[in-house]
């Protein structure tokens, strides 16, 4: 039964770790509804038009095929994060652990496991962009013409695998450092059963992040976050080439990808149509034609 | 706008903490309230079925000697304090007691000498030998009074003159003192707090295998970059009644008991129970080896025998530190998603 959710991408619902875990969903559709009574002119961004739309079709559609693909064929693949920590450790060699209060070892890993991974997130999510074949194999993601929560999954499989490739020496890396100064005494701080900062993040609306209702945190919070807003900003055809952050807007703004402005219409999509599976999967490994170039690089 | 998505966020947050599954600082490692019990009771467990008892069994090795030392003959007590020995190295390789209170950071040191200082004991115990003046004077440093210092007494030569039994009374005596100090601490205290107590537990337990394969097997057999190709026997721990074996297998059924008592308990719990499974093996492994020699490991440091031991600890203290793995962590999926 269990393995049956996880073929078709149910489990993720269950699973605190996922985005689109049920109280995370929740989350965004209660921020959404007190968003929309504020400023209901914004009501068509939940309209049947988004939601039936082809390319959320497309989206709903793939995510069944996707989470397949990676529970069969990429997750057993995966380089491990417990297998680098372990290299770490093993390289930086024994020493004894250094004595601090369990709690302030728990905020130290919590906090260095989370920015860690936000700081490669981004810089990997920036090479998707900047490096030609990565974008033909991100553009996946950013030809959906309309966003829904499902629309974070709309990943071509190489990019999964560069992803979970990405958080496993991340992830790895601060846990075998950790392990080595403070051995079994490391501890992740856990809210809902995951990460308790990225439990917070997704919390505080994170699925609303591909939607269409312009969610701005407001500039102060912006300085330092990612709002919904500000993605959407990175999906809208012109400003593709900024807000590459996952949770943090620090790195945009320290490398000079950051891009804030007020709310106005976005159309979203990329150099290239994606009409169907089969054109998600292989046309990445199409000739390109020179319009098709992310004009970042063009 | 700012204040409503405030408002809500911190609602969102106060309902998630009123949750079953709320982070209470301590069990993010089990997960689920229903077997925290079992993390408690598993510590509880390793606390008065291991640390206790093997305080107490320390203790009572001390006193069996103590009983014979006054007019028991040499290989009598010599027995006897094989004995302690082996009790102390099973009480020492589980040593959380100064991870605990700051009060018992010192008993190791008390207690054992080994890997502790620079200077020459047997040359000191020597001179101090050849004295007259009172024992418990000269024998004023902890070191010349340690467990080491009892070793020499009893194994430096055939004989056990009588200012070497005196001296071996006072000795003994020091000894008690710190073992009752121990047994003392546990019968009041033991590993507790959830996740805290495990991370105790392993540390002192990954600790106790570095120094069993770097300090009691590698230095010894010239492994380590210290010695590095210079076999010695005499740096073994306890090379003078040639018990360096004796003291390798009680660090390791220590560390078995520990795992038998409830570590594998815990391991299975949080989902490790295949690292568990690999300290467990790797223990065995060790023990068999250990079992393989039949003449005293001092004999021959340059035994290939013992590079193959040195391997195997190593190999334990790499399966502790993926239990620590295993314990914090599990692949994400969300993680190999983009953005």
């Amino acid at each position: 039964m269990t393995e049956a959710l996880d073929l078709l991408g149910l489990n993720y619902l269950l699973t605190p770790q996922s985005r689109i875990y049920w109280l995370y969903l929740l989350s965004s559709a209660l921020i959404a509804a007190v968003f929309l009574h504020v400023r209901p002119q914004y009501r068509i961004g939940v309209s049947r038009a988004i939601w039936l739309h082809p390319s959320a079709k497309l989206d709903y559609m793939y995510f069944v095929l996707i989470s397949l693909i990676k529970a069969a064929l990429i997750a057993p693949l995966m380089l491990s994060a417990s297998d680098v920590a372990l290299w770490v450790n093993g390289a930086l060699g024994y020493r004894e652990p250094l004595h601090l209060g369990h709690t302030l070892i728990v905020a130290l890993y919590t906090l260095s496991l989370f920015v860690v991974s936000d700081f490669t997130r981004y810089w990997l999510h920036r090479w998707l962009h900047s490096v030609p074949f990565l974008w033909r194999l991100h553009r996946v993601h950013h030809s959906a013409e309309v966003l829904n929560p499902l629309t974070f999954y709309r990943v071509h499989p190489i990019e999964n695998i560069l992803f979970g490739l990405r958080y496993a020496l991340s992830a790895g890396v601060v846990t075998g450092v950790f392990i080595t100064l403070f051995g079994a005494r490391i501890g992740v701080a856990e809210f809902l059963g995951a990460n308790a900062l990225v439990a917070l993040f997704n919390l505080a609306g994170a699925n609303l992040r591909h939607s269409h209702l312009p969610l701005r945190f407001g500039d102060t919070l912006e300085h330092w976050f990612i709002s919904p807003y500000m993605h959407q900003l990175h999906h809208a055809i012109g400003t593709t080439y900024t807000n590459y952050g996952g949770a943090l807007s620090v790195w945009d703004r320290l490398f000079g990808t950051l891009h804030v402005s007020p709310v106005r219409p976005l159309e979203f999509g990329a150099n290239v149509r994606h009409d169907t599976l089969a054109a998600l999967f292989f046309e990445p490994f199409t000739l390109e034609k020179k319009d098709e170039q992310n004009p970042i690089i063009a | 706008m700012k204040s409503i998505f405030g408002s809500m966020a911190l609602l969102l947050m106060l309902g998630g903490c009123m949750g079953d599954n709320a982070y209470d600082g301590e069990n993010g490692l089990i997960g689920t309230p229903g077997t925290t019990v079992t993390l408690e009771g598993a510590l509880a467990s390793i606390s008065s079925e291991v640390l206790h008892q093997d305080a107490l069994a320390l203790r009572s090795s001390a006193e069996t000697l103590g009983m014979a030392i006054e007019t028991a003959e040499l290989s009598a007590l010599r027995e006897a304090w094989r004995d302690m020995a082996r009790a102390w190295k099973r009480v020492e390789a589980l040593y959380v007691a100064d991870d605990l209170s700051q009060t018992m950071i010192d008993i190791p040191a008390n207690v054992d000498a080994f890997h502790i200082g620079n200077t020459d004991l047997h040359a000191k115990l020597d001179r101090i030998f050849a004295q007259s003046g009172d024992l418990a004077i000269a024998l004023f440093q902890n070191n010349t009074k340690s467990i080491n210092a009892l070793e020499y007494t009893l194994f430096n030569d055939g004989n056990l003159t009588e200012r070497e039994r005196g001296a071996a009374a006072v000795m003994l005596a020091h000894l008690q003192s710190n073992y009752a100090q121990i047994e003392q601490f546990y019968v009041q205290n033991g590993l507790s707090g959830g996740e805290e107590g495990v991370g105790v537990l392993i540390n002192q337990l990954i600790d106790s295998a570095y120094k069993l394969k770097e300090w009691r097997i590698g230095e010894a057999a010239g492994l380590v970059v210290k010695y590095k190709d210079n076999p010695d026997a005499a740096h073994f721990e306890y090379a003078v009644s040639q018990s360096s074996l004796l003291a390798m297998r009680a660090v390791l059924e220590a560390h078995q008991a520990v795992m038998s008592s409830g570590l594998s308990q815990i391991a299975a719990s949080a989902s490790a129970a295949p690292q568990a499974e690999a300290i467990t093996t790797a223990i065995t492994g060790a023990l068999s080896m250990i079992d393989a020699f039949d003449a005293p490991i001092e004999n021959d440091a340059t035994d290939t025998r013992i590079k193959a031991l040195y391997a195997q600890i190593n190999l334990l203290q790499t399966n502790y530190t993926a239990l620590i793995a295993a314990l914090n962590y599990t692949q994400k999926i969300i993680e190999a998603d983009g953005d």
